[in-house]
């Protein structure tokens, strides 16, 4: 009887077994489709409608069987005009990461995401105000300027993209920003983050439309 | 036949609709906090305790008046020069021999509060550079309006 059980043991360790490295041999395909890029609508209407500002955000990811390696960047130059002071902002951003696809069984490559950026901004600033104090007086044509200066901050990102005709697709991007990290030097504070927004905000909403084209590294069955 | 469009596509639909709907700004509450008036408290230097000085004036350099001029002071409000990073105090005090003096160095940040709201200025890092006073101590290195003494005057 104990060579019995003994032998049903093994029986069962050597299924269990089998059946692991069974698991364990199953092949995950990371071979790229292809590269999707394109650029964001909304802030190309808000360039084309606003005279006081550039705001260009490109995005590009590539599928990697359920995971998507995200690579975006932009420009934003904006002017704050107020009845005493003029703030511009000039700088260049790029935000790198990678998303979870919950739908990268879909035959098409659609894209439903949940993921996390790095986002970098270089940023140049200047102000020109004038201040009156109490006991000072009036202070004209004063000018603040700093350039070169470093932010860095984190994105919580949710998504989508669908494609529209072809190889063209749509979809957006919902930003969660936070943990802004901003030099502050020349005596001036920056106000407006390219690529992540308002320095007074602990964190920050953002939405993006992209509009991308998919160049795929083969071609369609 | 006509085919029908991809439920996704209603999602991205919706997505526009929902920035579309959501697409307002928060107005900004104009909250100044910051301040360019020091404030010194004195102190006698044996307990500790608050000093009442009789005061012929107190000269703020770059500016033309005088403050507390014949007054009975306790404290004393003065102010920072937004635009230079020192400021040089006199006080002529009734009793001491000399004309008591003191420089200070600061760090000031422009910052634009909201484009409605304007810019404000903050003062940070306050030290004494310099002073004939007994003894001084910086209790505060940030102005704000909230806060009750930067620096106290021992004598």
């Amino acid at each position: 009887l104990k060579y019995s059980a003994s032998l049903v043991l093994l029986l069962c360790l050597s299924t269990a077994f089998g059946q692991k490295l069974k698991v364990d041999t199953v092949q995950v395909n990371w071979k790229p489709i292809g590269i999707r890029a394109g650029i964001d609508l909304i802030g190309l209407v808000k360039t084309q409608v606003y005279d006081d500002r550039t705001d260009l955000d490109f995005a590009a990811d590539i599928a990697l069987n359920k995971y998507l390696l995200a690579l975006e960047g932009g420009r934003y130059d904006r002017l704050y005009e107020g009845e005493t002071y003029l703030y511009e902002v000039q700088g260049t951003y790029f935000r790198v990461g990678i998303d979870k696809n919950f739908m990268f069984k879909d035959r098409e490559g659609t894209a439903l995401f949940l993921g996390l950026r790095h986002g970098r901004a270089r940023v140049n600033h200047q102000i020109t105000y004038d201040f009156t104090d109490r006991d000072w007086g009036l202070f004209e044509g004063n000018r603040r300027t700093a350039n070169g200066l470093n932010a860095n901050w984190m994105e919580l990102v949710a998504g989508l993209r669908v494609r529209i005709y072809r190889e063209l697709w749509m979809g957006y991007t919902g930003r969660l920003k936070f943990g802004l990290k901003a030099e502050d030097t020349g005596g001036v504070e920056i106000y407006d983050v390219p690529g992540y927004g308002l320095t007074s905000e602990n964190s920050y909403w953002g939405f993006n439309y992209y509009l991308q084209y998919r160049i795929p590294f083969k071609k369609r069955g | 036949m006509k085919q029908k469009p991809h439920w996704l596509f209603h999602i991205l639909c919706i997505g526009m609709f929902c920035l579309l709907a959501t697409a307002c700004f928060n107005e900004p509450t104009c909250l100044f906090t910051s301040s360019n008036q020091v404030r010194i408290a004195f102190r006698k230097v044996q307990n500790g305790l608050t000093d009442t000085l009789q005061v012929r004036g107190v000269v703020v350099t770059g500016i033309d008046s005088t403050y507390y001029e014949n007054r009975e002071v306790t404290r004393v409000l003065l102010p920072l020069n937004p635009e230079e990073e020192t400021v040089l105090f006199f006080f002529d005090v009734e009793g001491e021999d000399q004309v008591m003096s003191m420089l200070l160095s600061y760090k000031v940040i422009t910052r634009v509060l909201s484009p409605t709201c304007g810019i404000e200025k903050e003062y940070l890092d306050l030290r004494v550079v310099s002073t004939n006073f007994d003894s001084v101590r910086v209790i505060n290195k940030t102005i704000d309006r909230n806060i009750a003494t930067n620096i106290e005057i021992f004598r």
